[in-house]
């Protein structure tokens, strides 16, 4: 019997299915994909990019906007891994955005999110000789990671400060103040009565003080009265006496001027008034004192020769040519 | 009539043994000024009382010998003290000359710019060894300022002049001289002391 295969349906069939196949092969490749639709980026990480592979997407606030192209070691950082992220031309890489890495859930696998980016920054521009570099942040488990670092250290120095605290020698005293403090008030409680009896004469002090300071008050308002008593007597009786006061300094005054206008004329100028009188004296003192030297001279004459006074016996010494 | 007797031979006894002296000759000196004229200060001086010896301080006409012998001529004498005669021609030649607008005695209460004070300390006739007589005035002037009581300059005048005969006119004669001189040179003295000072 021979086969009824219809050769023609078989053959465009298969024509068919590898045009489909191959449409299949390109639409998986994204051989359509125009180069010339994307803008590539640098971005260096300094940790570790595990669970992140080429083709990982590249999110821009949560939406697809490309994917990462290559990943490898900075070459001239080790520290650091380059990334080379393709990204739509459309997308607004800011200058002020950042590039983190982030894990889907708990598969482990990762993903590039681009966050920030002010709607007043200007783009980052990138071109195809030189990638535009978009910085990095560190991720939510490098950030935990630091952060429970910190936290360790600081609970470690945290705990050595304590256990200094808490040494045997502190302990041992503790417990000695704590016994003290027991001891101390059992003997609180124990004065408690003469604590009682100290505030009830606390209480009568407190009264008696009441006491004395509302009799203070009433002085206080007897001594205003008698202040404004007084005061109304100054006003009223003094005012006459100031009156005649300053009508006597006034006198007064007028004295003192009289006074002082008969000073600088001289009239009680002591030097003035005695200045004749003493040279007539100095005069009187000199004549007197001449006479005196004659006196003196006749006395000795007479001394040396008594009967000259009457007989002249003594011979007078002439001068030369005499 | 008993009491006229006794009264009437007391005088006879008493004239009796009365002498007879010469007379005293009285000398002065003549206050001549010294011939010039200076600028008036525009001051006043006061001329205070010449200071002098206790011998000078009589009217009697001293002379001295070479061996240091002193004596009074007995019938010749001045007629002031030398001190008041030399405070006068002082005087007399400080008016000639204008030097001051007002030379004031020691007794005068009017205030003086300056004060002029002297020590008198020999005014005689002196004679020499060879019996050379002279004339000599020793006086020392202070000018002072009386406000402040600071003496402004002091100058001793030593002057001897040769008197024309040993005798006591002689000796007058060269006191008068010397005199002359002594308020000559103090004029000058006190013009170039003056000037000195304006």
């Amino acid at each position: 019997m021979e086969s009824k295969v219809n050769y023609t349906a078989v053959g465009i069939f298969v024509l068919i299915l590898s045009i489909a196949l191959i449409a299949f092969a390109f639409w998986l490749g994204k051989y359509n994909d125009e180069e010339h639709n994307y803008h590539r980026y640098r971005l260096y990480i300094t940790e570790s990019v595990s669970g992140l592979t080429p083709e990982a997407a590249v999110k821009f606030h949560g939406v697809d906007v490309g994917k990462v192209e290559s990943i490898q070691i900075n070459p001239r950082n080790s520290e650091e891994v380059e990334l080379v992220l393709k990204i739509n031309k459309s997308t607004p890489i800011k200058t002020d955005s950042s590039a983190v890495l982030k894990f889907y859930g708990i598969t482990g696998l990762a993903f590039i999110e681009i966050m920030g980016g002010s709607k007043n920054a200007s783009l980052l521009e990138t071109d195809e000789d030189n990638y535009a570099t978009i910085p990095s942040s560190p991720s939510l488990f490098q950030r935990l990671d630091e952060s429970l670092s910190n936290v360790a250290s600081k609970l470690s120095t945290t705990l050595d400060h304590a256990d200094r605290i808490f040494s045997d020698r502190n302990v041992d005293n503790l417990a000695a103040s704590l016994e003290h403090l027991r001891s101390l008030t059992q003997q609180v409680d124990d004065y408690q009565n003469d604590i009682k009896a100290l505030l009830a004469q606390t209480s009568a002090l407190e009264s008696n003080a009441t006491i004395s300071l509302e009799s203070m008050r009433q002085a206080g308002v007897s001594v205003k009265t008698t202040s404004d008593n007084f005061n109304t007597f100054v006003q009223t009786k003094a005012s006459t006496t100031l009156e005649s006061l300053e009508a006597t300094s006034k006198q007064s005054h007028s004295l003192i001027q009289k006074i002082e206008a008969s000073i600088d004329r001289g009239d009680y100028d002591l030097h003035s008034i005695a200045a004749p009188a003493s040279a007539e004296l100095n005069e009187l003192i000199s004549q007197t004192r001449v006479l005196t030297y004659e006196m003196e001279a006749t006395l000795r004459n007479l001394r040396e020769s008594p009967s000259d006074l009457l007989f002249k016996k003594s011979t007078p010494k002439s001068g030369p040519g005499e | 009539m008993k009491h006229i007797l006794y009264s009437v031979v007391v005088l006879l006894l008493l004239n009796g043994c009365t002498t007879t002296t010469p007379s005293i000759q009285e000398y002065t000196i003549n206050s001549k000024s010294a011939v010039g004229k200076s600028i008036q200060s525009g001051k006043s001086i006061r001329l205070a009382t010449t200071k002098s010896a206790p011998s000078l301080m009589t009217k009697n006409i001293t002379y001295i010998h070479s061996n240091g012998e002193s004596g009074t001529y007995l019938y010749s004498r001045w007629s002031d003290m030398p001190a008041v005669m030399i405070e006068r021609a002082v005087s007399n030649t400080l008016h000639e000359h204008s030097l001051f607008k007002a030379i004031l005695p020691s007794t005068s209460i009017a205030t003086a710019d300056w004060l002029i004070e002297s020590d008198l300390a020999s005014f005689n006739h002196s004679f020499d060894a060879t019996k050379q007589s002279y004339g000599v005035i020793d006086i020392t002037y202070r000018l002072i300022d009386p406000k402040t009581k600071n003496t402004i300059s002091t100058k001793r005048f030593f002057i001897e002049v040769q008197s024309e005969s040993p005798d006591a006119k002689g000796g007058v004669q060269a006191l008068n001289k010397a005199t002359h001189v002594l308020t000559g040179q103090l004029i000058f003295w006190l013009d170039s002391t003056i000037s000195e000072k304006i």
